[in-house]
């Protein structure tokens, strides 16, 4: 009964509208349920490879990504002088490098590439960071289809005859040194609406600890901390710094490309700062290309590059020489030979902390945790204590204390509460630290060492400079480089005073192991009072600078630059280790031949000048000095600067254009191929595929709503 | 008015389904590009691992010894094999640089396609299949080329170079007996048309 009821009602059913209707909407239902299951797996299957690939750059761009957004962080700017305060507004600035190393020395060429957007000719103006041992050899400037391209001139007169060029309405550009590692390119009459491209040259030397050679390319600056009334470095008057502004229209984009031959095979390239991609050139991984990977980069840090040599091809001495004229110039690397590790001395460690506003974000969360790294490598023996600072001071303890465990503990609970924020005031911690008093307990021979963890954003270098090198007590100074883009050569200066050494740390990944290398280095006897002795039958006027050689640690090599009358072929090296007296001679019997040493020696030597005025030479002399110098080796100095300037246009012959571009076709008699397409663009289908597909239930949806 | 309306409700309706179907073909059509790329160089290896093992056999053979055709309907033949050996590499040439050879294998552009003479052996190849490898050759890298009668001639990679290939031509030194490797750059590239090749030359050891 029941039965038959149903049934009845279907049939009644199947021919009602009501029927037909939720027949409809299930054969509906079906369709779109299988098309939503081919769409899922077609878009599975091809973002599953996408999604692999893009989490390992995830893991590879995480460590690159660590350094976050601060504002005192920036790239190049540019800035006009226009008339309406309204339109004056930062510009980026487009950074191309590219570097061509050859064993120890790099060759740089950058291009800073920028438009001047407005409808009149302007003045523009702009700052950029470059390593302080870079050696500036050439300016060219391309404005629009003419160029132009400096020569070095004294300070006052390249700035004069600037303006003469400005007031009369001629191109020009004056290039000038505002800190050790700090310049300004100013450049009058930028046509309307047309581009400008800087060509810079310059060498610098590349850095060597324990078969990893290293490079770093600064791209981005922090906003100096300026503590207002200080003494300034002599060289250093009449600079003016340029106010970062905060509201940049773009971030400036950096490329860079990086010819890397380092003679012997190199085992790995590695970058902390950025990405890259290197690529072999030779089979016997000899020479890699390096780039950027992507391409461009947001110029917000410094660019740093690490490649590693196989230890078992490592030269105990590397010589390159150049031959200007009559006279020879040598860049001689020595790397020591391993000392025996003794028992570990007793050490009275103070470390200084830097808490200011620039450190805020991530440097101070790698200045913390190096801090503790560093802490837990003390032992028994050693005292220590931490200063911290901003624009006041805090002390952890008012002597140095042992390192006791509970003022460990201590130690690590001080280091915990650290914020940054305020000013960077140095002198009062650093003068602290120099002349603090010792614990009892410790024995009077322990060595004093401070190892100062800073950004380096201060202004008054000069001052900290004198205050190091007018300390009584024996000390050692280690400064350790935080952040984006530390002031290296500041820290790398005090270290020089301080007879220690510097460590850069860009990657909040590296701390731990760069902190125990440092830690490990200062615990163990290092050569020191170095000096160099030549053949004096032979060089009758021997040149060497540095003049005073640093310390040499554990794996650290030496290198020197030299003028000489002959070719140098035997160096005797004396020093003093930890318990006795050293000596080595050297026999230099492969000279390899390179480009630019002259350059380099030249930039050691004015770098030596500068260094001289802090222990109090003269002031005059230093400086005529310093310009005839930079004069005849065409290199940059805080006293000269570059100056290029617009000359009467020449006709060029109409046939000198066509001689470069088909070089090719004229050494052979030649035939003409035909490039085929070479691309399927099957990728391209697919994505379009892909992108229908997935629109297609946005379009069902739109229907929906319509039938509703 | 309701005409209209009726046209447009049609419209909207059989828009999913339309962008459905035209999707999945296009997906369909992409994706057979790489496959048959494949497919069709195992059929060219076939063919040509089966004309040297002739050629090994001494057997009394045509007097233009041209390998076998790969499938019965083929207008090309394989003319060589390049071989890198670095990279663990290798790859038979057809004969043409028109597109329908493209898609089956790299093709040697006429009238550079005689192997081991004094003129160059020009290849050209596409980048997201066949000749994607190209980026990873380095220089000095050596590269072994397989003639159809079986006589093989070692190259070492000497150049590489990015060129504009606006123009479609590509000047070549006519008296030089280099192979030259062409391919579309970026290899990353997007779509069909690249405005740059990248071509690798190598000089004969």
């Amino acid at each position: 009964m029941f039965n038959s009821n149903k049934k009845l009602a279907l049939i009644d059913y199947q021919d009602s509208y009501y029927y037909q209707q939720k027949r409809k909407k299930q054969r509906r239902k079906w369709l779109k349920l299988t098309l939503a299951c081919v769409l899922v797996t077609t878009i599975v299957a091809v973002l599953v490879p996408l999604a692999r690939a893009a989490s390992i750059n995830n893991e590879l761009n995480a460590q690159a990504q660590t350094i976050k957004a601060n504002g005192l962080i920036h790239g190049p700017q540019l800035i006009f002088d226009h008339p309406d305060d309204k339109h004056a507004i930062a510009l980026p600035i487009d950074i191309s490098a590219s570097i061509e190393v050859n064993g120890l020395v790099a060759y740089a060429r950058i291009k800073q590439v920028f438009i001047n957007p407005y409808n009149m000719s302007l003045e523009g103006k702009y700052q950029f960071p470059l390593t302080e041992d870079a050696a500036i050899k050439h300016l060219k400037i391309k404005l629009g289809e003419q160029e132009i391209i400096g020569q070095i001139m004294e300070k006052q007169a390249a700035k004069a005859s600037y303006k003469k060029a400005k007031a009369q309405g001629k191109k020009a550009s004056l290039v000038q040194q505002q800190r050790a590692n700090l310049f300004t390119n100013s450049i009058a009459n930028i046509p309307a609406q047309s581009k400008v491209i800087v060509t810079l040259e310059f060498i610098m030397p590349v850095s060597f600890t324990d078969n990893s050679l290293g490079l770093i390319l600064p791209l981005a600056m922090t906003a100096r901390y300026d503590s207002g009334n200080y003494q300034q470095s002599p060289a250093q008057q009449e600079t003016n710094l340029i106010a970062p502004r905060s509201s940049t229209l773009a971030d400036s984009q950096a490329s860079i490309n990086i010819e890397l031959n380092a003679g012997t095979a190199i085992s790995a390239i590695t970058s902390n700062s950025h990405k890259i991609k290197a690529k072999a050139l030779t089979n016997d991984q000899s020479s890699y290309l390096v780039t950027l990977s992507p391409a461009q980069a947001i110029a917000n840090r410094d660019f740093t590059l690490h490649w590693q040599l196989q230890p078992s091809q490592q030269p105990q001495v590397t010589s390159f020489s150049e031959q200007v004229a009559d006279e020879y110039f040598t860049l001689l690397t020595f790397f020591p030979p391993q000392i025996e590790k003794t028992t570990r001395f007793a050490r009275d460690i103070i470390f200084i902390i830097d808490t200011s506003g620039s450190m805020q974000g991530d440097s101070m969360t790698q200045a913390k945790a190096s801090l503790q790294q560093a802490i837990l490598q003390l032992n028994e023996k050693d005292s220590f204590n931490i200063i911290a600072f901003n624009n006041t001071v805090d002390l952890l303890f008012p002597i140095t204390n042992m390192a006791s465990k509970n003022n460990i503990i201590l130690a690590q609970n001080f280091i915990n509460r650290l914020q940054a924020d305020g000013g960077t005031e140095m002198y009062r911690p650093l003068s602290q630290a120099l002349v603090m008093a010792q614990d009892q307990q410790q024995t009077t021979k322990a060595i004093r060492q401070v190892v100062f963890i800073t950004d380096g954003a201060v202004a008054n270098e000069f001052e900290l400079m004198q205050l190091l090198d007018g300390a009584q007590r024996n000390f050692r100074l280690f400064t350790v480089g935080i952040g984006a883009a530390p002031n290296g050569y500041f820290m790398k200066k005090a270290a020089q005073f301080g007879r220690g050494s510097y460590v850069f740390i860009q990657n909040s990944a590296d701390v731990q192991t760069q902190m125990s290398a440092l830690m490990a280095k200062i615990s163990h006897p290092a050569i020191s009072n170095i000096s160099l002795m030549f053949d004096n039958q032979i060089h009758q006027q021997v040149e060497a600078y540095p003049k005073k050689i640093t310390d040499l640690y554990l794996g650290e090599p030496m290198q020197v630059t030299i003028k000489s009358k002959l070719p140098i072929t035997s160096v005797q090296i004396m020093g003093e280790s930890a318990s006795e007296a050293w000596y080595q001679q050297l026999i230099v019997d492969k000279n390899q031949s390179s480009q630019g040493i002259s350059t380099l020696w030249a930039r050691r030597k004015i770098a030596d000048l500068l260094d001289s005025l802090v222990t109090g030479a003269d002031k005059e002399q230093v400086k005529t000095e310093v310009i005839s110098t930079s004069i005849i080796h065409q290199t940059l100095s805080p006293y000269t600067s570059f100056i290029a300037l617009e000359k009467a246009r020449k006709k060029q012959p109409l046939t000198a254009r066509n001689s470069t571009s088909n070089a090719l076709a004229k050494t052979h008699e030649s035939l003409m191929v035909a490039m085929p397409k070479t691309a399927l663009g099957w990728h391209q289908q697919l994505l379009i595929g892909l992108l229908l597909m997935l629109l297609a239930p946005l379009a069902l949806s739109m229907k929906n709503f319509k039938d509703d | 008015m309701t005409n209209d309306n009726n046209m447009k409700i049609h419209m909207v309706k059989w828009l999913p389904t339309a962008l459905l179907l035209v999707g999945s073909l296009l997906c369909i059509h992409a994706s057979w590009l790489p496959v048959k790329a494949w497919l069709s160089q195992q059929l060219i290896h076939h063919s040509w691992q089966q004309s040297m093992a002739t050629k090994n056999a001494k057997l009394p053979s045509l007097k233009t010894a041209i390998a076998p055709k790969p499938w019965p309907w083929a207008d090309t033949f394989p003319i060589a094999e390049l071989v890198f050996k670095r990279i663990d590499k290798s790859i038979v040439v057809l004969n043409g640089g028109d597109p329908t050879t493209l898609a089956f294998s790299a093709g040697a552009i006429a009238p550079f396609n005689q192997a081991n003479t004094t003129k160059p052996f020009v290849v050209a190849g596409h980048r997201d299949s066949h000749f994607s490898f190209l980026q990873d050759i380095a220089m000095k890298d050596v590269i072994s080329l397989t003639d159809a009668q079986g006589r093989s001639q070692l190259y070492q990679v000497e150049r590489i170079d990015i060129v504009d290939a606006s123009s479609g031509q590509l000047a070549l030194p006519a008296d030089d007996a280099s192979l030259v490797l062409i391919t579309c750059f970026p290899f990353e590239g997007i779509g069909n048309n690249a405005e740059q090749r990248y071509v690798v030359t190598a000089t004969p050891l």
